[in-house]
């Protein structure tokens, strides 16, 4: 069982370390094989809408950076771990760097799902998704959007399964770490 | 509802001129100058990825009575580099008391024939508008968005009608300091054709582009088993 972490969080921030910390602890617990990518570290170039990973080189980045390596992991994973400050509801900019150059999983071409149109996926196998949020504080709107965009990543990038939690800066380290473990639980079941 | 006549369009695509981003923001400028206000452009791709060009959007948004920020959806979402901007007009925002409330409205389009999957985005704005203290105007949402391309809305003409209504209600609304009317949402939520028709014509011309670069065959490649 293979899991990746995309680090989103900015660096010296000791919430996101110690999230990141429990997290581990409850993989290793449950014997998964992880590889940690701290997204602020590498270089990784915004996308630039050219669309040459569906057209030119199809499944791949016509920009050479990070992001080759980072998509060949998200490939060969089992589960997709985000870890990212909850920025207006959504994603950090620095985790979105990388999701916005990862549309090669799917093929361009346009399907319907349960009525709603989104592209074919390209791999036979995909990936689970869990996505931590990190808030300073209790806000449910913020809340809510951060949930259905997690819902509709999974959509768009087929996940079998999908999972979004959420963690308030200051709280019960015991019961983040439950919540995370029974996910995991999950994610294993359908596998 | 106070008029703002300085008006700033922050263009979130990073295909900058040749997006229909850009297309649908110079139709809405041209509108917005009719009216007589002042309207100035800039590109976020270009100004986020410095430290001159993050200084330059700052200055530009603090002196600007309203914001209309123009941009695609990118994975369910706003593209990193827009999300970026947003990071850094809230932080800059942190440190600094404003006395006028400035108008804050949103243009999303996106590719897939269903202007709903930008429903996500929209939210994820009105948030950041609550958030730094902006007056929210609303926002339009444009699905089909790559029926437009760079062309502008004069040329692709019939076809972009109710995308053009929608936006010139859009601009009188603006200019008077008012709400984006919902008489010019739902135009621009009409589909400009069938979906059936529009993702057929998408995938036949994803083929016709692969083409151009020897790759037609190779389009459902798994590059990385």
């Amino acid at each position: 069982m293979k899991a990746l972490i995309l680090d989103g969080t900015k660096s010296n921030n000791d919430e996101s370390t110690k999230i990141l910390d429990l997290m581990l602890e409850e993989l290793k617990k449950l014997k998964w094989e992880v590889s940690t990518i701290v997204l602020e570290e590498k270089n990784i170039a915004y996308c630039t809408g050219c669309f040459g990973c569906w057209i030119q080189t199809p499944g791949e980045c016509v920009i050479k950076d990070y992001e080759e390596d980072t998509v060949r992991k998200m490939v060969h994973s089992d589960l997709i771990i985000y870890l990212t400050p909850i920025m207006f509801g959504g994603y950090s900019s620095i985790l979105k760097k990388a999701l916005d150059r990862q549309i090669g999983r799917v093929l361009p071409y346009f399907m319907k799902i349960d009525g709603e149109v989104h592209h074919p996926k390209r791999y036979e196998k995909q990936q689970s998704l869990l996505s931590i949020g990190l808030l300073d504080k209790r806000d449910t709107d913020k809340e809510e959007v951060f949930k259905t965009l997690v819902a509709r990543n999974a959509i768009n990038m087929w996940a079998p399964f999908q999972r979004a939690l959420i963690s308030l800066n200051g709280e019960d380290e015991s019961k983040f770490s439950n919540n995370f473990n029974n996910a995991l639980l999950e994610v294993e079941a359908i596998l | 509802m106070n008029k703002k006549e300085n008006i700033l369009v922050l263009v979130g695509s990073p295909k900058g001129a040749s997006s229909t981003s850009n297309s649908l923001g110079d139709y809405l400028i041209s509108r917005l100058e009719q009216s007589g206000l002042t309207v100035g452009k800039e590109y976020i791709y270009k100004l986020v990825r410095k430290e001159e060009g993050q200084k330059k959007l700052l200055t530009k948004v603090d002196e600007a009575g309203m914001i209309i920020l123009v941009f695609p959806l990118y994975v369910d979402c706003l593209p990193a580099g827009v999300i970026k901007a947003l990071e850094l007009i809230a932080d800059h925002r942190k440190l600094k008391s404003h006395r006028e409330k400035q108008g804050f409205a949103i243009i999303i389009n996106c590719g897939f024939p269903e202007a709903q999957h930008n429903n996500t985005a929209i939210a994820i704005c009105k948030i950041f508008s609550r958030e730094v203290g902006f007056e929210w105007n609303g926002a339009l949402s444009l699905g089909m968005g790559g029926a437009i391309g760079s062309q502008s809305l004069e040329e692709r003409g019939g076809m972009v009608r109710n995308v053009i209504k929608g936006l010139d209600l859009t601009a009188q609304a603006l200019a008077e300091g008012k709400h984006i009317p919902d008489e010019a949402v739902e135009l621009f939520e009409k589909k400009f054709i069938p979906i059936s028709l529009y993702t057929k014509m998408g995938n036949l011309g994803w083929n016709r582009q692969a083409k151009k670069y020897g790759a037609r065959k190779k389009i459902k490649d798994r590059p990385y088993l």
